[in-house]
């Protein structure tokens, strides 16, 4: 196989195996009754340490958008 | 359709809103309405059925109630299906290869690529990537896969497989928008269309070319 077929077949595999898990990625989220793009996790994300793990004293707590104690009357 | 509701009309189209100004018939008093226009795909079934009323009120004298009601109708009228649309241009592009001169061998080949790069497009177009780069990849994966008829050295005509795998991606509907926008004197619209259309066009030959260079073709 000379250059212009390994490159041919590695685009088209490269395009193959994008519909394959965007087929794969539709059926999971059909399987699990939602929709799938919008509940997945990614691979890689760009986060925070906030986002791992809580400690009790840090300013945020992760997913809380209002961490404000209602007590203190504010 | 002005004419049979009785009143006169201008339309000022702007590349994303329109203004219609409308006057009884004696010209004492009008109405104005501007509305930004709704960012969607080329509709030919919506587009037949609003043909459809403006004639029924022109030629039938259709009430603006009953109009109004159509009207509504039509708006809620569903998108064709994806795949239908999918495998249609497929076809459609494997007969434009035909209509060019290409053998069956080209035809088969130019049908898998456009089913390859039409269905990548709908899937990129669905995730909201930007239209320029949906193009560009569209047209790069169709390209190197229609080349595969030159590098496997299938059938006579891989050039016009080739050069008509990617026919699917030319914005049609905007140029000719553009000359009729020029024809009446829209001028803003029709270089707004125009140019929109020329850069979805660089886009589409950027991936053309860059296909071809990476499989190592000869341009002439």
């Amino acid at each position: 196989m000379n250059y212009s077929m390994i490159t041919w077949c590695i685009i088209a595999a490269v395009l193959l195996c994008a519909f394959i898990f965007r087929a794969v990625a539709y059926k999971c989220g059909n399987l699990r009754g939602g929709n799938c793009r919008h509940k997945s996790t990614h691979f890689f994300e760009l986060g925070r340490d906030t986002d791992i793990f809580y400690v009790p004293g840090d300013d945020e707590i992760p997913g809380m958008p209002d961490n404000t104690d209602e007590s203190d009357g504010r | 359709m002005a004419e049979a509701f009785g009143v006169s009309l201008d339309i000022f189209i702007m590349p994303a809103h329109v203004t219609i100004s409308v006057w009884n018939t004696d010209r004492t008093y009008a109405e104005m309405a501007q509305r930004k226009t709704a960012s969607c795909g080329i509709s030919f079934d919506l587009n037949t059925r609003l043909s459809q009323l403006s004639w029924e009120v022109a030629d039938n004298r259709l009430g603006l109630p009953a109009a109004k009601e159509r009207f509504e109708r039509i708006q809620v009228t569903k998108p064709t299906g994806k795949w239908e649309v999918l495998i249609l241009t497929g076809f459609a592009n494997a007969a434009f290869c035909r209509l060019f001169g290409g053998d069956p061998f080209a035809m088969l080949i130019v049908l898998v690529s456009t089913l390859a790069g039409y269905r990548l497009k709908q899937i990129m177009l669905e995730d909201g990537r930007d239209v320029r780069l949906t193009f560009l990849c569209a047209s790069f994966f169709s390209a190197s896969l229609s080349a595969g008829g030159y590098i496997f050295s299938i059938g006579s005509t891989p050039e016009l497989a080739l050069g008509t795998s990617v026919l699917y991606l030319i914005p049609g509907v905007p140029y000719i928008n553009s000359v009729s926008d020029m024809i009446y004197r829209h001028y803003l619209c029709a270089f707004s269309r125009f140019l929109d259309a020329a850069v979805l066009t660089a886009c589409l030959s950027v991936g053309l070319c860059t296909g071809m260079l990476l499989l190592g073709l000869k341009w002439f």
